[in-house]
């Protein structure tokens, strides 16, 4: 399937507007600046997912949800050690440096903090697009990063498809030294009645 | 490079380096396979499919390896059925981890036990909880007379909290 590059440029400014929404909820949780870059849209096999992913040698902290309905995919989130402790500090109102460890708590705020972020998205999503999206409860995981892209190639829903779209998106709220990405993987078969909603408002 | 000397009932703390982890932990495995036949592997940041890869491409016979994988659940609610794989619940749970380890090694006759790596048990666990475990699991394979070798990542991070880990085991080797 070949994209036209206004597809593309819709699918983007989807992503943007999406991410938009998701960083000023954030703004507000967290009474910081956040910084977005622009968002990029790849149009891959599984198998090159490791050319996204596969960059950091050491551990991440990564949060998964998967979507269904009229769109099957996947979101992560991927933070370094670092930046999602300065992020749980943060959300749990705790002194900056204070959290040594990603205890219970921390892990549970960060997964709803990625609930909540991805809801806001799919949310934009629904409602411009009228598109059905059903995600599951985000799940942490520390790993690799090396290891994330191999993950996600052998993901039930990646061994189920040839080609993804892969919309990729770096946030950061730079004075709390929190640093991440954002990625949205879809099935390409998602991607014909996405673009047809984007058709419809054109 | 330095060879580790790990006997039935012994137990080492592996120290790497971060930069060069993967490389060095697969020589180290490489190794160890010639030693033992049957390996128990708990892997607790790298999931099952990413270390089978390792595997074949270091040519580290999978052979007789049960993998226990706290990761891959994280990531997908449904995971594949495995014969040489128990996948656990949560890579923070220390009572699920200690619950797989011990059925395994009372299942089966594993000659050696390796937990890849206690560095991540410090970023979900207070240190003093990490500690009772590694101290109940370093009991648990003594009694079993099974080779234990705990990997952990070298830096400034858990300096301390290895050095305390290195009065539970026999041997502490730190690899460049």
């Amino acid at each position: 399937m070949r994209l036209t590059k206004y597809q593309k440029d819709a699918l983007q400014e989807m992503s943007n507007y999406g991410t938009g929404k998701a960083a000023n909820l954030l703004n507000r949780i967290l009474h910081k600046e956040i910084e977005l870059t622009a968002p990029e849209l790849h149009i891959i096999v599984p198998k090159e997912l490791g050319r996204y992913f596969g960059g950091p040698k050491n551990l991440v902290v990564c949060m998964f949800a998967e979507l269904d309905g009229d769109m099957q995919g996947i979101i992560a989130l991927l933070l370094s050690q670092e930046s999602a402790k300065s992020l749980a500090e943060l959300l749990l109102q705790k002194k900056k440096g204070s959290l040594r460890i990603l205890e219970p708590e921390a892990q549970k705020q960060l997964a709803q903090i990625t609930k909540k972020l991805s809801g806001e998205y799919l949310r934009v999503l629904r409602s411009f697009l009228g598109v059905s999206v059903r995600m599951t409860r985000p799940r942490i995981a520390i790993m690799y990063g090396a290891a994330v892209a191999e993950t996600l190639e052998a993901h039930s829903f990646t061994a189920r498809i040839k080609k993804i779209a892969l919309l990729e998106t770096g946030f950061s709220a730079e004075k709390s030294n929190i640093f991440g990405d954002y990625f949205l993987m879809l099935g390409i078969r998602s991607l014909p009645g996405f673009l047809k909603a984007i058709e419809r408002k054109k | 490079m330095k060879q580790i000397k790990l006997e039935a009932g012994t137990s080492v703390l592996l120290v790497l380096p971060d930069e060069r982890y993967m490389e060095t932990l697969s020589d180290t495995l490489l190794g160890l396979s010639k030693q033992f036949k049957n390996t128990c592997y708990v892997t607790l940041n790298t999931p099952y499919v990413s270390l089978m890869r390792l595997f074949t491409k270091r040519k580290i016979p999978r052979k007789n390896v049960l993998v226990i994988d706290a990761v891959t659940k994280a990531v997908q609610a449904v995971t594949p059925e495995n014969d040489h794989c128990i996948y656990v619940e949560s890579q923070s749970s220390l009572t699920h981890l200690s619950l797989a380890i011990t059925k395994a090694v009372e299942t089966v006759k594993f000659q050696v036990v390796v937990i890849d790596s206690i560095s991540t048990l410090f970023i979900y666990n207070n240190p003093k909880v990490v500690e009772r475990f590694i101290h109940f699991i370093v009991q648990k394979m003594r009694q079993h007379n099974v080779a234990l070798l705990l990997v952990a990542i070298g830096g400034n991070e858990n300096n301390k909290e290895l050095k305390q880990m290195g009065m539970f085991v026999d041997e502490v080797v730190h690899l460049d």
